[in-house]
């Protein structure tokens, strides 16, 4: 279950947002932090050169000028007046015969090693060595127009320890800076992503709850995102005004529908007994034909109620089985009657969430027709079948729906050609598919001329609220 | 037993007032929704009959006004709109019935008299008379002239229903609701066949018919 909630979370846009923000963070970071090392390592290098240089530079017009021995005097003198910081002086013959060297008071022997260790290649070179971690040697060399090479250096404060030290700091102050951005991070996307969090409850509550005043709230914030959110909400509002002006409207019609109905039988009620012969016979006949239109009515409006989404569903738990027995003892003695035999297979509680006296009405219009449109000695047979989802089959032997009939039964009012003799509304087909389809469902159907006819319910296992998440 | 009609269409007002008079109410009847607050409250009525829409306080605000004011008169509403939805609603704010309309004005009598019966509870009869026919509801079983009928469940449901309202009509509307608890018409007429069956049981070999078909009405169960 964490699991499942972690792989929620990860999903999410803040934390996606986040971690591509912490990754080109640490990215940038890294490329600066390998820039001013680089640059760092460089400086110090030339820091310490450009006095070397100048120094080599002197020496060699010294040398130039007097040769030798003004060389030696010369250094004598200068690394007198200098006390605080001395130079390494080193003349070299062409055959590496040592001329001239002046070792500064605090080189030790194995530092000219270490220098000579390094200074077997090209001579007009750089040296830099470390002698241990807080110094450093620097010699360079410059072999002169008579083949003698000069060599001048000195120590200097240790270049791998001063960039050392900037590594420690970084890798010191990174991490907290990075989990600092994380999580301020996380907390800025995810209040700049509330907005979006609200207009998807809002819209999964409307799907569930079919309750249409839901409403996103809104911030006092004047971005984009609060733009987004007062859209949604006049869009909601919108789709609120269109829904209810269909429902008012649904009304208007059954109640303009209905209340003359109601007068009409009034007058006919009230005129029946006082009437005889052929009058009561015709004022018989016109109630029953007033119940016939008030059933049309009442099927149309379901019908128009169920297809346009307005149809209040009563959803609950609902054991299948009991239902289509239900329906099953309806509808008994009208097929013994008639001689169809009508086996109902379910045996075990099947329970789906469904409104129950609409589902009932939907068995009842199948098995109604089933019933209807078999022959004496037929049968009609009800089964379910579930794994995802619930499936009833309502099979019949009757005489099956023609080809051109099959795909057109769904409308309203239509009647194939063979069953306008029959009775019925033609509305039956209409409703149960309004319904179902209501129930996030579905019909189907299925029939071979002369056969039979096989109609099919599916629906979900699941309750209509976790469906749409 | 004081009936109040709180109906604003003349026809059909006049119609159910004549019909609940002869059926042996005192009746008033008035048409406007704000008059009819002040009457019930005024009055001292045993049940009203209330329409949803009508001119001043409409019926739903009536019965939560009634409500509200504590005064507990059994109240069945009327309604032409279209939906379940209305009769929810009815049912919510106070109204102790609901009947859409058109309807049968047998079927409006016969819910009138469940609604003022159930203020007076009166002893229940173990059995049902009506000429030769007996119900014994106790021991489940029915004889016409000292013989015995043997009846499904279903007919038995059917004609304890007849015979308690012996005399009067009865709608299709009614014994569906009644028998099958359904409230839905089926297309086919499942009624007319049951009354069928338990006229051959019960009519059948008998001089005398019991169980009359008023057409286009419903069907009435009397002696001679």
């Amino acid at each position: 279950m964490s699991w499942k909630a972690l792989r929620e979370f990860t999903r999410t846009i803040s934390f996606r947002l986040n971690l591509w923000h912490a990754g080109i963070f640490l990215f940038s970071a890294a490329l600066l932090f390998t820039l001013i090392y680089f640059l760092l390592g460089a400086a110090i290098d030339r820091k310490d050169r450009d006095v070397i240089e100048a120094r080599l530079r002197e020496y060699h017009a010294v040398y130039e000028n007097g040769g030798l021995v003004a060389l030696q005097d010369w250094t004598t003198r200068v690394n007198d007046a200098r006390k605080q910081r001395m130079f390494f002086v080193r003349l070299k013959a062409p055959d590496h015969k040592v001329l001239l060297m002046v070792t500064p008071q605090d080189w030790f022997d194995t530092d000219v090693a270490l220098l000579d260790r390094g200074a077997e290649g090209p001579t007009d070179d750089w040296i830099r060595a470390a002698r241990n971690t807080e110094i450093d040697l620097t010699v360079a060399s410059m072999t002169l127009e008579d083949g003698t090479i000069l060599q001048v250096g000195r120590s200097s404060d240790s270049r791998a320890a001063l960039l050392g030290k900037f590594r420690q700091v970084f890798f010191a102050v990174i991490p907290p800076v990075l989990l600092l951005g994380f999580v301020g991070g996380a907390f800025v996307t995810r209040r700049m992503t509330k907005p979006v969090c609200s207009i998807v409850e809002a819209a999964s509550a409307i799907i569930n709850t079919g309750c249409m005043d839901v409403r996103v709230p809104e911030r006092p914030a004047k971005d984009e995102l609060q733009d987004l959110v007062l859209l949604f909400n006049r869009l909601l509002q919108h789709n609120e005004d269109l829904f209810r002006a269909l429902h008012d409207s649904l009304d208007n019609v059954a109640h303009d529908l209905r209340t003359p109905l109601a007068r009409l039988r009034a007058t006919l009620e009230q005129a029946l007994p006082e009437s005889g012969g052929a009058a009561q016979n015709a004022i018989a006949e016109a109630l029953e034909e007033v119940d016939r239109v008030e059933t049309i009515i009442r099927t149309l409006m379901d019908v128009a109620q169920a297809e346009a989404g307005l149809m209040r569903l009563d959803v609950e738990p609902t054991d299948i089985g009991l239902l289509v027995r239900d329906v099953e003892e309806l509808y008994e003695d009208v097929a013994q009657e008639k001689g169809v035999q009508v086996v109902n297979e379910l045996a075990d509680p099947l329970i789906v969430p469904v409104d129950a006296a609409r589902m009932r009405q939907v068995f009842a219009n199948l098995l109604d027709n089933a019933i209807k449109y078999t022959p004496a000695g037929g049968l009609v047979s009800i089964s379910a079948r579930h794994d995802r989802e619930v499936e009833l089959i309502f099979r019949d032997t009757g005489r099956g729906i023609s080809g051109t009939d099959l795909p057109r039964i769904w409308e309203r009012l239509y009647r194939g050609d063979k069953s306008r003799s029959q009775h019925g509304l033609g509305l039956g087909l209409s409703l149960v598919k309004a319904i179902v389809q209501a129930h996030q469902g579905r019909v189907e159907v299925t029939s071979m001329e002369g056969q039979g006819t096989k109609f099919r319910v599916f629906l979900s296992l699941q309750p209509q609220l976790q469906r749409a998440r | 037993m004081r009936l109040l009609v709180v109906e604003d269409d003349k026809k059909l007002a006049t119609y159910i007032v004549k019909g609940l008079r002869e059926a042996g109410f005192a009746v008033d009847h008035c048409a406007d929704g704000d008059e009819g607050l002040t009457m019930v409250i005024g009055g001292d009525y045993d049940a009203a009959v209330i329409d949803i829409m009508l001119p001043g306080l409409n019926g739903l605000a009536l019965v939560q006004e009634l409500r509200k004011q504590r005064c507990a008169v059994p109240v069945l509403l009327l309604s032409a709109k279209a939906s379940v939805d209305d009769r929810v609603r009815g049912l919510q704010t106070g109204g102790d019935d609901y009947l859409p309309k058109p309807f049968a004005f047998a079927e409006l009598l016969a819910r009138v008299q469940a609604l003022v019966r159930r203020g007076s509870r009166a002893i229940e009869p173990t059995t049902l008379e009506v000429g030769d026919l007996k119900l014994d509801l106790l021991r489940y079983k029915v004889t016409r002239a000292g013989r015995k009928i043997e009846l499904q469940a279903r007919e038995f449901a059917l004609l304890e229903y007849l015979l308690r309202h012996a005399g009067r009509l009865v709608t299709k509307t009614m014994i569906l609701n009644h028998v099958w608890d359904y409230s839905f018409d089926p297309q086919t007429n499942v009624v007319d066949v049951l009354v069928c069956r338990l006229r051959n049981k019960v009519d059948k070999d008998f001089e005398t018919k019991l169980i009359r078909t008023m057409r286009g009405m419903g069907y009435v169960l009397e002696g001679s």
